[in-house]
């Protein structure tokens, strides 16, 4: 039987419309407006724009956003946008924990949180920070333990202690290695035969790996390495001239970087490597450089001069020196004053000091979601 | 400056195209979407003026600026995609757990208390 639906279906077929050359034009449908719900896939876009802090409180929003916020793929898209600063100082006031005095990087350096380090009361150093972990130290008589930990998510991990024939330990570092996307830490020391031996841990792994012999006979070195571009970075001095040994994480070779400066010619005692902005960043006496783009020696850029004698009551220091620049145009120097350390920030551009309260050198880092723990 | 529409105008021949049909966009946004994009490439503004503009542009109600955000990513403007997300962000910050899921229309609300 000849259904009505066969006539429609021809019916339809016959008013088909003719394409007409139009002007282009955008058009869209009406609706009535309410909240629409947003897709799950967009959540990381708004999310990853948080601080840590709120990030931490929502994980208990839902079991889906949990799961997200504890994705180390959410953490790296995190870490992309983080631009929360953080400056951290070991506090040894308490007798027994030591504690992490965090301030917030802003005009005024507020104190913001104390945390207990989750590790034995002892005497800790900085070896450096990479993506929101802090690597820290403790020296024993023939080993040395090394920490990594991620105070913004509270996450801890011991590294396998390193046993070193001299109680001297060199130098020290701590990095991200972008071939294999994760950390590595290196220590570099001179072993019975007075060989510089280079050791290198990664992070996952139970074990030191001896990578090569140090090529650099240095006499003296700022002992904990910067951090930049997939590289360590320590300032060497062979006794005659300073320079900078980079090691790469990911290839394990070194290279010989150039000082802006001559490098004959320096003041030891105002000479410091840091990283600013991304960029190693030297400070040479008066002079602050930073190195635009990493290995180009022709990249070496001053930015700006300290006035050490605009700085209040310079003349009663029996030292003072700038360490590393920090964000809102200050820098961060040390004194010395009867035998006591000190800290000043000094803003460059308008001249003003303000002294902190700080016990110890301390390490600056981005805040992240990354964890040390795997 | 979105994505989309330039994708579907270098892929459709020119004489075959009458309209660009963005079903998922309400007319009223759609309104904003397109002040937005000429307002960013007029180049008339200074970038400190753009900046406080866009700062104007995302000060609406959360209905408008979800739907813009939906629209954003529809048509693949990322710039457009950054602001509006900013400034969600923004206005989540200080919302109790219970306002959140309602905001996001989140189901399976967790009873368990978050862990440090």
């Amino acid at each position: 039987m000849v259904s009505d639906k066969t006539i429609s279906i021809k019916r339809r077929k016959l008013t088909k419309k003719k394409k007409k050359k139009k002007k282009r034009t955008l058009t869209s449908s009406s609706s009535s407006p309410s909240l629409p719900t947003l897709p799950f896939d967009l959540i990381p876009e708004i999310l990853c724009r948080l601080p840590v802090k709120f990030l931490l409180q929502f994980r208990c929003i839902c079991k889906s956003w949990k799961s997200l916020i504890s994705d180390y793929k959410f953490a790296k898209k995190h870490l992309t946008l983080s631009t929360t600063h953080t400056l951290h100082c070991i506090s040894y006031r308490d007798n027994a924990h030591v504690l992490l005095n965090s301030y917030s990087l802003d005009y005024v350096l507020t104190n913001i949180t104390q945390t207990q380090f989750p590790s034995p009361p002892d005497s800790y150093l900085f070896v450096g920070s990479c993506n929101g972990i802090l690597c820290l130290v403790r020296e024993g008589t023939d080993v040395v333990h090394l920490q990594l930990w991620n105070p913004s998510i509270r996450k801890f991990k011991e590294l396998p202690p390193i046993s070193t024939p001299q109680t001297f330990v060199s130098l020290y570092g701590f990095g991200y290695d972008p071939i294999i996307d994760n950390y590595k830490v290196v220590v570099v020391y001179s072993d019975l035969n007075r060989k510089m031996e280079l050791k290198v841990h990664t992070l996952g792994t139970d074990s030191w790996k001896t990578v090569s012999e140090f090529p650099f006979a240095f006499v003296s070195a700022q002992r904990p390495g910067q951090y930049v571009s997939g590289t360590i970075n320590w300032l060497v001095s062979t006794g005659i001239k300073w320079f900078i040994t980079s090691f790469d994480l990911g290839n394990e070779c070194y290279q010989e970087v150039l000082l802006p400066d001559d490098p004959c010619k320096v003041d030891e005692n105002k000479l410091s490597l840091s990283i600013f902005r991304a960029c190693l960043c030297m400070i040479s006496g008066e002079n602050v450089w930073v190195m635009k783009e990493y290995g180009n020696e022709e990249s070496w850029t001053k930015l700006f001069t300290i006035s050490y004698l605009r700085v209040p009551r310079a003349s009663s220091y029996s030292y003072i020196m700038a360490e590393c620049v920090l964000e809102n145009e200050q820098v961060l120097l040390t004194y010395n004053e009867d035998e006591r350390f000190g800290h000043i920030s000094y803003n460059y551009k308008n001249d003003t000091s303000k002294f902190i309260e700080l016990e110890n050198f301390p390490e600056i880092c981005v805040e992240s979601l990354i964890s040390p723990c795997f | 400056m979105s994505k989309t529409v330039k994708d579907a105008i270098e892929t459709i021949p020119t004489d075959e195209i009458n309209s660009i049909s963005l079903s998922l966009v309400r007319s009223e946004i759609l309104t904003k979407v397109i002040e937005y994009c000429k307002k960013h490439n007029s180049a008339q503004m200074s970038d400190v003026d753009l900046m406080d503009w866009d700062v104007e542009f995302a000060n609406v109600h959360y209905t408008t600026l979800f739907d813009l955000v939906l629209s954003a990513n529809y048509m693949n403007i990322n710039c457009l995609l950054d602001l509006v997300c900013g400034k969600i962000a923004d206005m989540i910050k200080g919302k109790t757990p219970g306002e959140i899921a309602k905001l996001f229309d989140i189901k399976d609300v967790s009873t368990y208390e978050e862990d440090n």
